[in-house]
């Protein structure tokens, strides 16, 4: 297949999809284009080929081609669709053209003869008003009768050669739509399966996405089909002839129709302006004043040589704009205001600045009229200079310094010079100006000096703002309040069990401190440059808030000056520098003991954008996270500080917007390790969140995957070996046994939630300790049906999903590892404690479910309970003694065992899962954990048998048993269940 | 979203959806984090499916009572997926 070819097998994809309900289509993984579905693979071959074909790239890389290719076709489709439309409006346009012109004449001429034959008639009314007999006046009468009857028939002819001007125009728009109206309907006929249809006005079956278009065509047909031609007639956009009621309509449905929608057309004609095109005309205009002048001016000869001269020099600059205009080359902007080209420049602009009319443009001009300013500024400036000497008259003995006869301030002379210099240069610059950032315009040759000359002058230095100013002074104040506040954190820090104030990082006893800290710091970094302001101990304030602050410094300067009294041992304090003016001599002890303390790195003095938390400090302070929003600042600082910082936002439960879906690249990996991935993940939650209930069912799962590769089973046979010689072995776990138990977990986690509300919960439990098909009949209604209709929700959640793609074994390297060792830790003594908690509250509801429907057999009597009891206790004795001699003393040889074999087994995963196959891998780890396995737990041999069926009426009396009478296949009930609901829906 | 895509979230980390449960009407999704070379990484994840403004987004599970309870159902959906293949051999 050649590049065409391909395009238009793509394009015919593409345009396929375009018609079709989504419901038909597929997106391409890892973009957004739609196809058929079915036809991914089709497309991304043949755009593979296509771009390669199209870009000469024998390989890709990656499927980036894929978008590049849609993109480049959809474009092209936009276009050949615009282009196709194009033509038609084109074609249109043409034929209609010249009739609309015929029309609009024709038109004219009906207005003319309806005008006259007003006048006319008006006219006859007069003259029927004179004397009838009289001879001329009948005769004029007869005359004017005889020019309204021609007048009459004119119109009639003029109406009549309209309406065949209407007749050809709108027979040309009708023709087109009927075409365009036929299309629509033929693509229906070869859309394929699956296509979006619907019908037109007319009832035609179209394309649901034609729809709009046909319905739009149609209306416009009917108007058109329907033009009287008694009524007057009028064209309505180039385009097509209706009566003037029509006109309203019309107008709304032209521009949604691409096909007429003409109006455009006329733009494109317009004429290209030219770059000189104004300059010409506004010149020429100029030429032709002049010519004017020279005639006026004949007497006076040298007025007369002047402006003959000025027009000369026009003309020469009209013919450089002319050339440039026809004959472009190197096109280059002169002045902002003409185009010459590149080699007529210099010429150009020696000559423009020889003319009159071109004097107001001269950039220089203007520039020179900046300098004069300047000029004068700086003039100002040396006299205010000189006029410093007059504030010490009368004073005798005051060094003077003489520059060019002006006296000034010795500290002046060298600021005196350099203005005097700048003056110099700026009077003497004329031509070819280049504009000074700080000011002024001089020649290229005085360019260096002159801004040497600026740089040393102070009249020339950056003018500083008022915020910048404020800024900067405060800033010293600023950095000691921050050294302050961290300060404060630090001694919390460093007090252990003392009391911390309510939600912050510092000691109670400093908190009104650390207030009124906070409170100086955010009136600084509040003031207002556009207000007045007085300097109070070395920070700018507004002079509004004076009064304020020095009352915030007095008050702080107590509480410091209190404190260190009351302290013997030397802690803290400092920033008191500022306050020196206030109280000295307790401010010298301050600033003694800030210079002791470490210096603390500088923080940034900006507001912070977000809120922090801080490192936890205290147990008292463990649940405070956020500070108080009108701390943030403050906080932020200290966080900053201390290089503590945590952000929030990172817990769990932040939402995040899913950018891409797409399949698996490596679909047979997965295929053989899902199932381990998915049970090392569920282990792993199981035991961190202590679900030891699920811990049956992952034993199960790791037996039946172990028969494949038994990867976990190291892990799982080190974790429950306690737990298995409860029931009979972890060989003897089954399936009844794990789901019974998983059951047993998640009526518990629903009940929590309140999906099984509290009644149906202990009903729930009561049921799968019963049999369950006996159960609904005593249950009275409508507790039954709901109960049902529970058990149907909750096993279609349980099973909603089954028809999956066989997944077999995983790797998960320190996973793996991790979730070994927890569960070792934790496991064992996690399983007492649930087990007897969910004894007792298997023991609670089930007492008062009697309660509540006494015609109902308890499902455990008082023997039973006590029975119960008795096995939990007995359990929870013997798991003590265990977990204190045989498992404690068992634990380091199997922790260590399990630790080096799965060193051995995984220390060089990383490198070679990306060197090994899959199998490989798994038949290396598998071969050394079942090493370990085998060392560790004899039993875990059984894993690779089929499990033994557990015999439930012969199980162990400390286990909490399921039930006896529970039938075989209890649970395949639910899942029936769960599947004739699927089946209904 | 269905169980086996690969989604890739707001962040750019790729995840494989492991296995989907539907509780109170409410997708969850159990998921792993993947490498760019696909292979699974040590952050496993249970995130709830948002549908907002016709935006699809990721909710991570906080609630450790649906938690448990997801997971409970996620057990129950492994292992009758592990006897169904355990059937079929």
């Amino acid at each position: 297949m050649n590049e065409e070819a391909l395009k238009e097998t793509l394009l015919d994809i593409m345009d396929e999809a375009r018609n079709l309900d989504a419901s038909e289509l597929e997106v391409i993984p890892g973009t957004n284009i739609l196809v058929k579905k079915g036809r991914v693979d089709e497309f991304k071959a043949y755009a593979r080929f296509y771009f390669q074909l199209a870009n000469h790239v024998p390989t890709v890389g990656n499927e980036d081609y894929l978008n590049i290719v849609f993109d480049s076709l959809k474009e092209e489709m936009v276009d050949a669709k615009k282009m196709a439309q194009e033509e038609k409006q084109e074609a249109l346009y043409t034929v209609n053209k010249n009739e609309i012109e015929r029309f609009n004449k024709l038109q004219n001429s009906l207005n003319t003869n309806r005008s006259d034959q007003d006048r006319y008639r008006k006219l006859l009314e007069e003259l029927s008003k004179k004397d009838i007999t009289d001879t001329r006046v009948w005769q004029e009468i007869t005359n004017l009768q005889n020019t309204l009857a021609t007048l009459r028939e004119n119109e009639i002819i003029l109406k009549n050669a309209m309406i065949d001007v209407k007749n050809k125009v709108n027979g040309e728009v009708k023709k087109v739509i009927e075409a365009e109206m036929a299309t629509i309907r033929n693509a229906y006929l070869n859309a394929k399966r699956g296509t979006n249809t619907s019908f037109g006005l007319d009832n035609a079956s179209i394309l649901a996405n034609d729809k709009e278009t046909y319905d739009n065509l149609y209306i416009l047909l009917k108007i058109i089909e329907n033009v009287n031609e008694k009524d007057p007639i009028i064209c309505i956009n180039n385009t097509l002839c209706v009566n003037p009621h029509q006109e309203d309509a019309v107008k709304e449905l032209l521009p949604k129709i691409d096909l007429l929608h003409i109006e455009t057309k006329n733009k494109k004609e317009e004429k290209i302006e030219k770059p000189n095109d104004k300059l010409i005309k506004d010149i020429s205009k100029e030429l032709d004043r002049l010519k004017e002048l020279i005639a006026k001016a004949k007497a006076n000869k040298k007025e007369k040589a002047t402006l003959e001269k000025e027009q000369e020099k026009l003309i020469r600059v009209l013919n450089y704009l002319n050339k440039a205009n026809e004959q472009e080359f190197a096109l280059t902007p002169i002045w902002d205001i003409a185009y010459v080209n590149g080699p007529d420049r210099e010429a150009f602009i020696n000559l423009i600045k020889t003319t009159s009319y071109f004097h107001g443009y001269d950039p220089d001009v203007k520039l020179m009229e900046e300098n004069e300013k300047l000029i004068k500024d700086l003039k100002d400036y040396l006299t205010s200079l000189e006029d410093k000497v007059r504030n010490y008259q009368g004073i005798n003995n005051i060094p003077l310094t003489k520059v060019n006869d002006a006296i000034i301030m010795p500290e002046d002379k060298e600021e005196y010079e350099n203005i005097l210099a700048i003056i110099n240069i700026l009077t003497s610059s004329k031509d070819n100006l280049y504009k000074v950032s700080e000011g002024g315009n001089v020649s290229y040759q005085d360019l260096a000096k002159y801004k040497e000359l600026i740089s040393k002058t102070k009249y020339f230095a950056p003018k500083v703002s008022e915020e910048e100013k404020i800024a900067n002074q405060n800033k010293e104040v600023e950095k000691k309040i921050e050294a302050e506040l961290t300060e404060l954190i630090k001694r919390a820090k460093n007090t252990p069990n003392a009391l911390l104030a309510e939600g912050k990082e510092i000691l109670a006893s400093d908190l009104e401190e650390y207030n009124l800290l906070s409170e100086q710091y955010k009136m600084l970094k509040s003031v207002d440059a556009n207000e007045a302001l007085v300097e109070v101990n070395g920070a700018l304030i507004n002079a509004g808030k004076e009064l304020e602050y020095r009352n915030l410094l007095d008050n702080l300067n107590d509480l410091q000056t209190k404190r260190l009294s009351n302290e013997t041992t030397v802690t803290p304090l400092t920033n008191s520098e500022q306050r020196s003016d206030y109280k000295e001599n307790s401010n010298e002890a301050l600033v003694n003991q800030n210079t002791q303390e470490e210096e603390v790195e500088p923080v940034p003095s900006s507001e912070p954008k977000e809120i922090v938390s801080t490192e936890k400090l205290q147990s008292n302070n463990q649940e405070q996270n956020l500070v108080e929003p009108e701390e943030d600042v403050v906080q932020s600082l200290l966080d900053k500080g201390l290089g503590a910082a945590k952000k929030i936002g990172e817990k769990l439960g932040k939402r995040k917007a899913v950018k891409a879906i797409r399949k698996t690249k490596k679909k047979e990996w997965w295929q053989k390790h899902k199932k381990q991935v998915i049970l090392i993940g569920l282990l792993l939650i199981i035991v961190s969140m202590n679900l030891s209930t699920l811990v049956p069912a992952m034993i199960y799962a790791n037996s039946c995957l172990a028969q494949a590769a038994p990867l976990l089973s190291g892990i799982t046979g080190a974790i429950n070996h306690s737990l298995a010689s409860f029931v009979g072995g972890i060989g003897a776990i089954n399936y009844n046994i794990a789901a019974g138990y998983t059951l047993q977990a998640m009526l518990v986690a629903l009940g929590k939630i309140g999906v099984i509300g509290l009644s149906s919960f202990a009903v729930m439990k009561t049921l799968l300790a019963k049999k369950l098909e006996s159960v609904p009949d005593r249950l009275p209604d409508p507790f039954k049906k709901d109960l049902i209709d529970k058990i149907k929700e909750f096993s279609h959640n349980v099973v909603h999903d089954r028809a999956r793609a066989k997944e077999q074994i995983n790797s998960a390297g320190d996973t793996l590892k991790e979730a070994g060792m927890n569960a070792v830790y934790n496991i064992d003594s996690n399983n007492i404690n649930l087990n007897k908690e969910l004894m007792n509250e298997k023991m609670a509801y089930d007492a008062s479910y009697t309660e509540a429907y006494p015609e109902l057999p308890a499902s455990i009597n008082d023997n039973d309970l006590a029975e119960a009891q008795e096995r939990i206790d007995e359990r929870a004795r013997h798991m003590a003694s265990e977990l204190n001699s045989n498992f404690i003393e068992e634990n380091p040889d199997i922790l260590s065992t399990v630790n080096n074999n799965l060193d051995e087994a995984l220390s060089s995963s990383p490198k070679h899962m990306k060197e090994e196959t899959p199998v490989e891998f798994a038949s290396r780890v598998n071969s050394n954990l079942q090493k370990a396995t085998e060392k560790l737990d004899p039993e875990a041999r059984h894993m690779k048998e089929e499990p033994t069926e557990l015999d439930i009426e012969n199980l162990p009396t400390n286990v909490v048993k399921l039930p006896a009478e529970i039938p075989d296949d209890w649970d395949m009930y639910l899942l029936e269940n769960a599947k004739e609901e699927s089946r209904g829906r | 979203m269905n169980i086996d895509d690969i989604i890739t979230l707001e962040d750019n980390v790729e995840y494989m959806v492991l296995d989907i449960v539907e509780l109170n009407q409410e997708k969850y999704l159990y998921c792993i984090e993947i490498d760019s070379e696909e292979r699974p990484k040590q952050e496993y994840k249970y995130f709830k499916e948002v549908i907002e403004d016709g935006v699809l987004y990721t909710e991570e599970v906080e609630d450790p009572n649906i938690l448990e309870t997801i997971i409970s159902m996620l057990t129950m959906n492994h292992i009758n997926d592990v006897k169904n293949e355990e059937q079929d051999v």
